[in-house]
């Protein structure tokens, strides 16, 4: 075993963790490739609330490497990755002075991250350059990257980007085949790949990439942490090494909460229930925003599938009022507790822990009192169980709330 | 030239909490032969949780890197030297004339991931050709290191005949000053005698001070660990001694908890 | 096997209306299989109980409302689909509409409904919890849709209801079927309900949907939901500027058919995008279904009053093809299309045939009420626009159609932009040739809502494809979407799912609902094959061929005039051909022995 390699796996070693192969990883390279977006203006700041939700490794570019070459001192920091070029691909319509020939450019040698102190450096393979001579000059700079990094003992990860108008979704999974096994080729350590959209396409990456860690990159797309969450163990299950977030955590209200939740699910082996559950210790409520609502009603029909009545939302334990022309509004159970007062056998209580309401449905002498003094008037009566249905938070986690597709119900903690 | 990376890989054992370290030598078998309790390196790095650094040569890097890995395992330090100093009365052969060679360079210490080097500067040869040989090659190492950014532990320890109780404060101070000047970016040294000078000599140097300390006697080596601490030092490097005793975890956690209580 | 609680009810309600009498009958698990629901089901039970020749508004034509095994569970989008013959073109027509209808009839315990026959006075049909009954609706004939709903609403609380518009009630060619304000627009199917007497159909039901594999089809469903979350045109696009959100797109591509399609670029166009809307009327976003997690719909505040809308079709067809930038008009017209509860696209198509007649000098304001329609006049717009929903004076003629209009006018079939009776929609087929064979081959005429490729050929989904191509990848192309789509109709499920998920997660919802072991996406996709080719069955039945499958001489023989197609004409004989073949239909467009037999169609019919 060469020295060099001794050298790449013990700083690898330091980004993707040995026991499960895996890594959880902050990209924040961003000012350097857009300008200041949100999340960046003060990066200090965002990254110690980061570090926080102890992310196995952050991924900056070599000014801020050595600006704030302080957040990563000692065994429980991050360790550091320095961003080794730039393009200027990202900068789509969006943004001033938007691209319009996609360029890239070297800004730093491995030796410079050596200097720098990083675990590893990242460098961009880009495919689809609308010129070959583009895509065959990517490839030089790419292999003699990888030697450079090879004297000198620095891990290189590689991060493949098929862009531009010759991709398409029929063609992507494919391409991210190819660039991935071109850079696990071209000497890649590990890989920074995009997922490619299901399980059995990825798992295809991972057999390409022939045992190198291939992470995927936490998707822009995930539009809850629900979705990012099932993306990232997704690709876990297809042979994945993890994930690298981008803008998503950069940007997030709660980048440690985030980052906890996440490292539970890659290194803990939590479930993404667990996970999120997690997030919200103690008690929950369901928040109402009615301006969201928009009357699909998916909130009903899961109501009644989860307590196992399947599909009919006539009987949900939450109901969607209706106006016309176009006025929606949940009404849910505020745990008010009057149902539990006023109920004559005390067959409603609130769970000690978890502070719902449940029935026990021994006492219920079948008055309807709570029917009527529910404010909310969510309580019903059910002719063919003969009890009332009342909401119970699913017992810790309102499945309405989670699969509201726009957050007109959200699951927040209860403070009394 | 940038002083990030040397300063990051400074944190991998000095704790940004407590800027105190504890560092633990498991290179003798280059300059000593097999040493009990260090035989096999392995096991013995496996138990090694509690010091912040290990010293190792390169050769057994290559072997053990893969215990090396992760962020919860000490630092590794490359023994980037070799002396026969060491090799005293009790050993097979004892050396006659004590030597000092140089066996790994900056480069080969920056490919292999460590976090620093260490080396001696030895002062008290007979010749005065040889103090300035090890000094030559402890600054070139110092050098190297600076221009890759690698952080450079020098062990500053009198030897031999010429050195006395009345002159071994002296000699430390005077070889841990000069590794200092050639580049050092910590300094360990033996104790000096008492209270009283340890103080002394944690104040004259300016770059965090190691009390060091060859192991072989458990109860000297925790009052050492105390005395440093209370002495100001930024902790202590302990030798190959500490393996000889068989309850030498446990002994390693005492000296941690001194350090970094 | 018994159906029931596999997604589907297993039962299918039988009302005759002239006897008064309903009858529950059970259906075989083997038609559900093959055919799944939906559209499915609706067109095997049409050809098994229909005579060819049949007179769609006699009273044996048979009415079929349907629902698929996913409609009232987690799926998302559930819609319904109404089944029947056409009165505007005597091809089989399925209609799709948004609302909760779909899933209440589900509850209340069937599959479909199937009606028959005619009641003297006007009747609302009354479902609850499996029990059927006619009321009397003398007190709601007569009414809009709207008013009907509302006036329903309070005599029944807390149903879901499907009604006809007074076009209709008197059996308008290009009449609708209305749920809270969606409609099952084309083909006039509101027509043979009007010819029914039936005003209204009432349900109300509270059995709960079933399906065969609870957790794996609730993960399924999650999956479902997410990769529509997840994907840049339904999550985005759609929710934010509707369907007119290609609008722009569209016009840059020189496909948004203007002035009758005589050309396809619209100098208005800008003030009519869904982005124009956003900025000005539109003013709250919702779900149109049970489980829409799309939120295309929108509703608009305009002059004091609302409307839902207007849609991408709408704003080409009251719009851009009339020539007309102004958006509270296009709403003004909309609206009264909803209201009398007539299809917006044939209603527009109608009156840019008029506008383009008398352009030509080939009609006068004495033929038209002294009205004069000149292109983007928006008071002869919405004149006319008012007197096709009420059928009153010259209305009572337009209504018919272009088809029946442009046999008034010899000479004008050239410029009558439709295909068997069914006016045409929003995309230039010179522009996309797909959709030129799409309009010729559907089975209802003139329909985009089957072999959509203006997808790929115009919008870039999917990677794209050449809209100039008209070769055996197109055709394949046509045929994959026109096969994806028979899926989603017979599961009865919106058309802007499959934006998001594809038809894996189709079938991965159906298999753990139904029970059905389908081996693969390929088997399901089979089974839309199979659909098609029972619809083209009943067509050929009808004496439709090849002859049939064709477009308006403009499409055929006029190049565009501008645009980056232009120059183009729509090249149908070598895709119809290629199409022909691929289906396993004769060069007449004939399903052969063989194919009927491949397709399992043959022991069942």
């Amino acid at each position: 075993m060469s020295l060099s390699m001794v050298g790449k796996e013990i700083r690898l070693s330091k980004i993707i963790n040995p026991e499960d192969g895996r890594a959880v990883v902050v990209a924040a390279d961003h000012g350097f490739m857009l300008g200041v977006i949100p999340g960046v203006e003060n990066l200090e700041a965002t990254l110690r609330k980061i570090i926080l939700g102890g992310p196995d490794a952050i991924l900056v570019s070599p000014g801020q490497a050595r600006e704030l070459n302080h957040l990563f001192h000692g065994r429980d920091a991050p360790a550091l990755l320095v961003r080794s070029d730039w393009s200027n691909w990202g900068r789509d319509k969006t943004y001033t002075l938007p691209a319009r020939s996609v360029e890239r450019i070297g800004v730093a040698e491995a030796r410079d991250a050596l200097l720098l102190g990083a675990s590893g450096v990242v460098v961009y393979y880009f495919i689809g350059y609308g010129e070959e001579v583009k895509e065959a000059r990517h490839m030089e700079s790419l292999a003699a990257f990888a030697r450079g990094c090879d004297r000198i003992g620095m891990p290189f990860i590689v991060e493949p980007v098929p862009f531009g108008e010759r991709i398409t979704g029929a063609n992507f999974a494919e391409l991210v085949k190819v660039v991935v096994r071109a850079a696990v080729e071209a000497g890649a350590d590990a890989i920074k790949a995009p997922y490619t959209g299901d399980p059995e396409t990825f798992r295809e990456v991972v057999d390409a990439a022939e045992g190198v860690p291939v992470m995927i990159l936490g998707g822009a797309k995930a539009k809850t942490m629900r979705d990012a969450m099932e993306v990232v163990v997704e690709s876990l299950e297809a042979g994945g090494a993890g994930v690298v977030f981008g803008r998503q955590i950069v940007q997030a209200e709660d980048p440690t909460v985030f980052l906890t939740a996440m490292r539970g699910i890659v290194h803990e082996g939590k479930s993404i229930r667990e996970a999120l559950r997690a997030m919200i210790s103690g008690p929950v409520r369901i928040q109402v925003n009615r301006n969201n609502c928009i009357g699909c009603r998916i909130c009903e029909t899961i109501c009644t599938e989860s307590h196992g009545l399947s599909f009919i939302p006539s009987k949900a334990r939450l109901h969607v009022d209706y106006i016309p022309p176009s006025t929606y509004t949940p009404f849910v159970c505020t745990l008010c507790g009057i149902c539990v007062r006023e109920c004559p056998t005390q067959a409603l209580e609130f769970d000690e822990k978890l502070h719902y309401v449940r029935l026990i449905p021994e006492r219920c002498t079948k008055c309807r009192r709570c029917v009527e003094v529910c404010p909310m008037k969510v309580i019903r009566w059910d002719d063919v169980s003969d009890l009332p249905l009342v909401c119970d938070m699913c017992q810790g986690s309102p499945k309405c709330a989670e699969w509201c597709p726009t957050e007109a119900l959200k699951i927040t903690p209860y403070k009394a | 030239m940038t002083l990030t990376g040397r300063d990051l890989r400074l944190a991998e054992f000095l704790r940004p909490g407590d800027h105190r370290t504890l560092i633990v030598e498991m290179d003798r078998g280059l300059m000593l032969g097999p040493v009990q309790g260090l035989v096999r390196l392995g096991e013995a790095l496996e138990r090694v949780k509690g010091a912040d650094a290990v010293v190792l040569t390169l050769g057994q890097v290559k072997r053990v890197y893969g215990k090396l890995k992760g962020r919860t395992v000490p630092a590794p330090i490359i023994r980037a030297d070799w002396t026969n100093m060491l090799r005293g009365e009790g050993h097979a052969l004892p050396a006659l004339d004590v030597k000092h060679v140089m066996v790994a360079e900056a480069e080969d210490i920056a490919l292999s991931g460590a976090a620093a080097g260490a080396a001696f500067f030895l002062v008290g040869y007979d010749r005065d050709r040889d103090e300035a040989k090890n000094m030559e090659e402890v600054a070139r190492l110092a050098r190297g290191c600076a221009r890759l950014s690698i952080p450079l532990l020098v062990q500053a320890i009198p030897f031999g005949p010429r050195i006395t109780r009345d002159n071994l404060f002296d000699c430390i101070s005077m070889a841990a000053r000069m590794a200092l000047e050639a580049g050092a970016d910590l300094v360990a040294a033996p104790y000096p005698g008492s209270p009283q000078l340890l103080r002394e000599l944690v104040e004259s140097v300016r770059a965090p001070f190691l009390l060091w300390d060859r192991g072989y006697e458990a109860e000297k080596l925790e009052a050492l660990c105390r005395e440093a601490v209370d002495a100001g030092a930024a902790g202590m490097m302990v030798g190959e001694g500490l393996f000889t005793s068989p309850d030498w975890p446990e002994r390693l956690r005492i000296l941690e908890g001194l350090i970094h209580k | 096997m018994n159906l029931e609680g596999r997604g589907y009810t297993g039962k299918i309600l039988y009302a005759d209306l002239s006897e008064e009498s309903f009858k529950v009958d059970t259906w075989d698990e083997r038609i559900a299989r093959l055919l799944l629901g939906g559209k499915g089901l609706g067109a095997w039970l049409l050809y098994k109980m229909t005579e060819p020749g049949l007179d769609p508004l006699a009273p044996e034509a048979p009415l079929i409302f349907a629902t698929g095994p996913l409609t009232g569970t987690i799926t998302p989008c559930s819609k319904f689909a109404v089944i029947g013959k056409s009165p505007a073109t005597g091809t089989i027509d399925d209609s799709y509409s948004g609302g909760f209808f779909g899933p209440e009839l589900k509850y209340s315990g069937y599959d479909a409904v199937v009606v028959t026959g005619r009641s003297e006075k006007p009747v609302v049909m009354v479902i609850v919890d499996g029990e059927a009954r006619l009321e009397p609706a003398g007190d709601l004939w007569g009414l809009k849709t709207e008013e009907a709903e509302a006036k329903l609403s309070e005599r029944f609380k807390g149903f879901k209801f499907a009604e006809i518009g007074p076009a209709g009630e008197r059996m308008a060619k290009i009449a609708s079927i209305f749920s809270s304000g969606r409609c099952a627009g084309r083909g006039g199917l509101g027509a043979v309900m009007g010819s029914k007497g039936l005003k209204a159909v009432a349900v109300k039901g509270s059995k709960p949907v079933r399906v065969a594999d609870p957790e794996r089809f609730e993960r399924m469903a999650w999956i479902a939901f997410r990769s529509i979350r997840m994907s840049e045109t339904t999550v985005r696009s759609l929710p934010r500027y509707g369907t007119a959100n290609i609008l722009l797109t569209i016009n840059e591509a020189g496909a948004l058919p203007t002035r009758n399609f005589q050309t396809g670029r619209f100098e208005g166009a800008e003030e009519i995008s869904g982005e124009a809307f956003k900025r000005t009327l539109w003013k709250k976003d919702f779900a149109c279904s049970l489980g829409c997690n799309i939120y295309c719909s929108k509703i608009a505040e305009f002059n004091g009053l609302t409307v839902d809308g207007p849609d991408y079709e709408t704003i080409y067809a009251l719009g851009s093809n009339l020539g007309l930038a102004d958006r509270e008009a296009i709403c003004k017209a909309n609206l009264l299309c909803d209201q009398y509860g007539i299809d917006s696209i044939s209603t527009g198509v109608i009156i840019a045939f008029v506008m383009e007649l008398y352009q030509r000098g080939m009609v006068s304001e004495k033929d038209l009420d002294g009205i004069r329609p000149l292109w983007g006049d928006k008071e002869a717009i919405i004149s006319l626009t008012e007197k096709i929903g009420k059928g009153e004076g010259v209305g009572l003629a337009l209504q018919e159609g272009v088809k029946r209009l442009s046999e008034k006018y010899p000479g004008s079939e050239g410029f009558a932009m439709h295909v068997k009776g069914l006016e045409m929609p929003a995309y230039e087929p010179r522009a996309a040739q797909g959709m030129g064979l799409c309009y010729a081959i559907s089975e209802r005429g003139a329909c985009h809502l089957r072999a959509y490729t203006a997808g790929m050929e115009l919008l870039g989904y999917g990677g794209g494809a050449d809209p100039t191509s008209y070769d055996r990848s197109k055709v394949q192309l046509a045929i994959d979407r026109q096969d994806e789509k028979a899926v989603t109709d017979s599961s009865v499920l919106c058309f802007f799912t499959l934006y998001g998920m594809r038809l894996k997660e189709v079938y991965q919802m159906i298999v753990p609902c139904t029970g059905f072991n389908y081996g693969s996406v390929e088997e399901v996709k089979q089974l839309g094959a199979r659909v098609i080719t029972l619809t083209r069955l009943f067509n050929v039945r009808e004496g439709f061929t090849r002859k049939d499958d064709t477009l308006p001489r403009r499409c055929l023989e006029e190049p565009l005039p501008e645009g980056p197609y232009r120059g183009q004409v729509t090249h149908l004989e070598p895709m119809l051909n290629e199409y022909y073949r691929i289906r396993g239909w004769d060069e007449e467009g004939i399903p052969t022995e063989e194919t009927v037999k491949k397709t399992g169609l043959k022991d069942i019919l």
